[in-house]
């Protein structure tokens, strides 16, 4: 495989060493120099760093070309929405950035696992709090307690527990379930602290369930040639995160946690379930193929600081392109024994070229419906 | 943001990404680095979209700003083992502002990746796709880190002869 004859060898080597990051210092100055006076060795470079890059964007691409959707047709989109659309290109500006920025939680996110703070006794626990103090927390040791559930972030001059959310060995998470149950974690804490409202949304205590509700804080009016498929507004989904390379972008939000402790001894003698069903929309954007949406239901043990993830059930629809109809979809799940809390959360998802301008219209969901039942007797519901 | 972007300036933009990213990567061979003056050209490319004259090559154009991004990277950068000093950044980039055969490396890519083994790919694969470092590829694979730099470095040397050899092919029919 490797050309013996080539003239470039120590070029190509020292360029491939550039691009992971261990060309040494001796030869990052003859590299500099063979560029600087040697018109070949330029065109060799340029042509090996434009193959890399290519690699970079389409190796994914390239990989899953049978599972992508390959919508490259362009819609064609009505003179109304030009204005709107017009600001596509500053989309492309933005979300690389704000993808970048988006990852707030890099120390506390090992595989399947979301931490919240720990909730003081004394004050209300906010989300910019925890954030502003996890953020504090990057050049810090990340150790094991001896609780080998609890996670431990400190210093040798401060510690600071954590409360977290890791998913069963029967349960997998996926990425945005990851991204809801962060914020699910603040839910649970808020509902046992027994407060009445958190940031971004409130306790709704109905037929003796209490709902972290979180929905309303993400509701809009008629957009993008969106309207409500039920009242006056609807909800809209968050930017959507994106993996450049990968070719991907998704979004969750968390709408709703349920309590259901009060079901105790309930879910060992009877057949507890929650059923769910919303409806699902895309605006059009410029190039907008379907979305993939997904509810999400939870079923979450809560024990001391950690809780584990040991149900999940999720039901997810392909959107058409046409913002006029709307896609429902249902998912219900049997509540194990063990169930504290039923996380309920809404995902989109995007793949292929179009996961690159991701939001270039908006994505919505509506007609939230929750309801339990033990053995079928409905002891929850809303609408 | 400029409220003069129009669709077409949005399409050009969206379209030329691949280009300017590998446009940037060659003048700051850095991954992230690279990213990040993409985005910081393309928050300007928006910003200035009103001064666009569409007689003029847009790549070119685009291409300009981004290289003063990155002149300007480099200004406020110490200088490190990854960053080329500018006397070479700026005569790189008269170099690589010629991409003609862009895409016909990129379509000769595609066919040549479908060559490599199994094992080369699951590299690859860590490496492009994951982005993963040469000693996390390591330990995820079991492997020497040796090793996996060996398999990388044979990777990419099969890819660009192939993709040399590929592109060769159709510029000689073209030619026939």
């Amino acid at each position: 495989m490797l050309d013996n004859s080539n003239p470039f060898q120590d070029l190509d080597r020292m360029v491939f060493q550039l691009f992971d990051e261990s060309l040494p210092q001796a030869d990052q100055v003859i590299l500099e120099n063979l560029i600087l006076e040697n018109s070949g060795a330029r065109s060799r470079y340029a042509e090996l760093v434009t193959l890399e890059s290519m690699l970079h964007w389409e190796f994914a691409e390239v990989e899953s070309d049978i599972n992508s959707i390959s919508n490259d047709q362009l819609v064609n989109f009505s003179e109304w929405l030009r204005p709107a659309i017009a600001l596509a290109a500053c989309f492309v500006a933005v979300l690389i950035g704000w993808w970048a920025t988006d990852q707030v939680f890099p120390v506390v996110n090992p595989e399947n696992e979301i931490a919240s703070l720990q909730l003081s006794d004394s004050n209300l626990i906010t989300k910019t709090n925890a954030l502003k103090d996890l953020s504090s927390l990057n050049s810090v040791d990340l150790f094991a307690s001896n609780d080998p559930n609890t996670i431990v972030f400190g210093s040798e001059t401060s510690k600071m527990l954590v409360s977290s959310i890791k998913s069963s060995s029967t349960v997998n998470l996926a990425r945005q379930d990851r991204d809801a149950l962060l914020d699910a974690a603040y839910g649970l804490e808020v509902l046992e602290s027994g407060q009445g409202f958190g940031e971004g949304g409130y306790v709704e205590v109905k037929e003796n369930v209490s709902a972290w509700r979180t929905e309303d804080a993400l509701r809009v009016g008629e957009e993008f040639g969106v309207q409500p498929h039920t009242g006056g507004s609807m909800i809209r989904f968050s930017r959507m995160e994106v993996d450049v390379f990968g070719k991907k972008a998704e979004v969750s939000e968390l709408v709703s946690v349920l309590d259901v402790r009060s079901l105790g001894a309930n879910l060992v003698n009877a057949k507890a379930i929650v059923k769910s069903s919303v409806c699902f929309n895309q605006g059009v954007g410029i190039a907008d193929g379907s979305t993939s949406f997904a509810l999400g239901l939870h079923a979450i043990n809560r024990e001391g600081r950690v809780s584990l993830a040991i149900a999940k059930n999720e039901t997810s629809v392909t959107s058409d392109v046409n913002p006029e109809t709307w896609e429902r979809v249902e998912s219900e799940i049997e509540l194990p024994e063990g169930t504290d809390f039923v996380v309920v959360s809404l995902s989109a998802q995007k793949e292929g070229s179009q996961a690159l301008l991701p939001d270039l219209s908006g994505h919505y969901a509506d007609g939230l419906e929750i309801a339990m039942a033990v053995d079928g007797r409905p002891v929850y519901s809303r609408l | 943001m400029s409220d003069t972007v129009s669709v077409e300036f949005s399409q050009k933009l969206t379209q030329i990404q691949r280009k300017l990213y590998s446009y940037i990567l060659s003048l700051v061979p850095n991954r992230s680095e690279a990213e990040d003056i993409l985005q910081e050209s393309n928050v300007v490319l928006c910003r200035k979209a009103g001064q666009y004259d569409k007689d003029r090559n847009f790549q070119a154009w685009a291409f300009r700003i981004a290289r003063y991004q990155v002149m300007a990277f480099l200004k406020t950068r110490k200088r490190s083992k990854l960053v080329f000093s500018e006397g070479i950044v700026e005569l790189l980039a008269e170099e690589l502002e010629d991409n003609s055969r862009f895409e016909k490396m990129r379509k000769a890519l595609s066919h040549c990746l479908d060559e490599l083994g199994e094992r080369s790919r699951a590299v690859a694969r860590l490496r492009f796709e994951k982005n993963c470092s040469l000693l996390e590829i390591a330990e995820k694979l079991g492997r020497p880190m040796g090793t996996v730099s060996a398999t990388l470095y044979r990777v990419r040397v099969a890819l660009a002869q192939c993709v040399r050899k590929k592109v060769a092919e159709e510029e000689a029919a073209e030619l026939a």
